[in-house]
């Protein structure tokens, strides 16, 4: 449309919404409206009583859905982004078959609709109990460990898809066996290696309570941590971050933690 | 034509992407805190069910974990790409479920008793409460609600919008028009009088 030409009715009603949702032709990037159509609409809408009301109305629709769309504040919840982290570290994993958790089986992301909540309550514990291992034996002097870097074993291949990981009887009752394991007897200089802690026990009495199947939840928590489980952490390290898998057991309770870390 | 603003956006998600995918679990994140809310959103004003929305929200980002390398920034923004997976998923859950989620606003007996009742200026209020707009969206047709809830609840272009509907900028704006026409005879805001509708339907009579 040129400038100086009247708009007809038909003309405005094709424009009229693009002219209240974009009512600032600098700021109107995407829209097709040039001032002198602009400028046209706006004399048409004043000189025209129906297409004047027509201005109107799209003007309490757009303020209408402007108030829906501010209303809407709504996001999924924290479960979503677990189950996501959990997919999107298994898929790393995936990615690098040599760094495996041993006896370890795939848990689904989406099982029920109660597993996630029972996971996230279980994460959420564990990472309570973790802040607690913080702050709570701060000061106190635990008996010193030092990382165990012993030889790896050999896992089994179908071992080597692991979302949320399920530890043996074996590794819950015995806590120092170190898990550093892999897939194959040979590995690429290239490749990071696993290195972790043995399982320190979280719970009272010290010991590994015997259960059936629990979880590994990968956080990461301040080198303080390690420091109030007992190794040696020099004080100006103590705010660094550190990899640590926290064995939750199916009551929710965290049962031990380990500390982890990849070399290359 | 984008604004400088929503250009540096597209490309922060773009890096995102690109660590994402190389294995950056922190890029990860952040792009999801950065952009879930409003695949939230855009799935729970097309289904209405927050079931939905939150599903719909998991299953888009886990498709972009497991096939986010089917990405080509050629095409349109990440969001748009995002928008696009969501929207393929809440069409098939919809068809899926159809009886269940349909909710139209034609159907409340209460907004049809007050219809005759009152004058529609006298309702209007009510009328534009949050409620009765979220109604009026969820009652629109599939094709012209997505085209609502990504324009005008979202504010996503045009051009980021027809990426993501898989369809032309004339039809995104062309819908959009409609679908703004069918809100406002639903809500009862405005209807074409007799007179214009004669004028469209002959623009030669047209006195302006």
């Amino acid at each position: 449309m040129k400038a100086g030409e009247i708009m007809t009715c038909r003309e405005f009603d094709t424009v009229v919404a693009e002219l209240v949702r974009n009512p600032i032709a600098a700021t109107s990037v995407e829209s097709d409206l040039d001032a002198s159509v602009r400028s046209s609409g706006a004399e048409h809408a004043a000189e025209c009583a129906p297409c004047g009301a027509r201005w109107i109305a799209e003007e309490r629709l757009s303020a209408s859905l402007r108030a829906l769309a501010s209303s809407s504040e709504h996001k999924a919840s924290g479960a979503v982004e677990v189950r996501l982290l959990e997919a999107f570290r298994a898929r790393q994993l995936q990615a690098k078959p040599s760094l495996v958790v041993a006896e370890a089986k795939v848990v689904p992301i989406r099982q029920t609709k109660r597993t996630p909540w029972i996971l996230a309550g279980a994460i959420a514990a564990a990472m309570v109990l973790v802040a607690l291992l913080v702050s709570v034996r701060s000061g106190s002097k635990g008996p010193e460990r030092t990382i165990a870097t012993q030889a790896p074993r050999v896992a089994p291949a179908e071992t080597s898809r692991v979302a949320v990981v399920t530890p043996s009887q074996e590794a819950a009752a015995a806590p120092r066996v170190v898990a550093v394991r892999r897939l194959t007897p040979k590995r690429t200089v290239s490749e990071p290696r696993m290195v972790a802690t043995e399982f320190v026990p979280m719970e009272r009495g010290g010991f590994f309570e015997p259960m059936d199947r629990g979880q590994l939840v990968r956080v990461q928590v301040p080198r303080m941590a390690m420091r109030n489980a007992g190794f040696p952490v020099r004080e100006d390290r103590l705010n660094e971050p550190v990899l640590a898998d926290v064995l939750v057991g199916e009551d929710g309770t965290a049962r031990g933690i380990r500390f982890v870390k990849y070399t290359q | 034509m984008q604004s400088v603003g929503a250009i540096t956006e597209a490309a922060q998600d773009n890096n995102l992407l690109r660590l994402t995918l190389a294995g950056d679990e922190e890029a990860f994140t952040t792009l999801y805190r950065r952009r879930q809310s409003a695949i939230y959103r855009f799935a729970l004003q097309m289904s209405g069910s927050v079931v939905v929305a939150e599903e719909v929200t998991q299953d888009v980002f886990m498709t972009l974990i497991h096939d986010g390398t089917r990405y080509d920034d050629s095409r349109g923004t990440v969001l748009s790409f995002l928008f696009g997976i969501a929207r393929n998923l809440v069409l098939r859950t919809l068809e899926r479920d159809r009886s269940n989620r349909y909710v139209s606003i034609d159907n409340s007996p209460a907004e049809n008793a007050e219809t005759d009742a009152m004058g529609p200026l006298d309702d209007l209020t009510r009328r534009e409460s949050v409620d009765a707009v979220r109604r009026a969206v969820l009652s629109l047709p599939e094709a012209y609600r997505e085209v609502v809830v990504l324009c005008d609840l979202e504010e996503v272009s045009y051009a980021d919008a027809a990426v993501a509907l898989d369809c032309a900028i004339g039809t995104v704006r062309s819908r959009l028009h409609r679908g703004r026409a069918m809100l406002l005879e639903k809500m009862k805001i405005w209807k074409a009088p007799a007179a214009v509708q004669a004028q469209f339907a002959k623009p030669e009579a047209c006195l302006l």
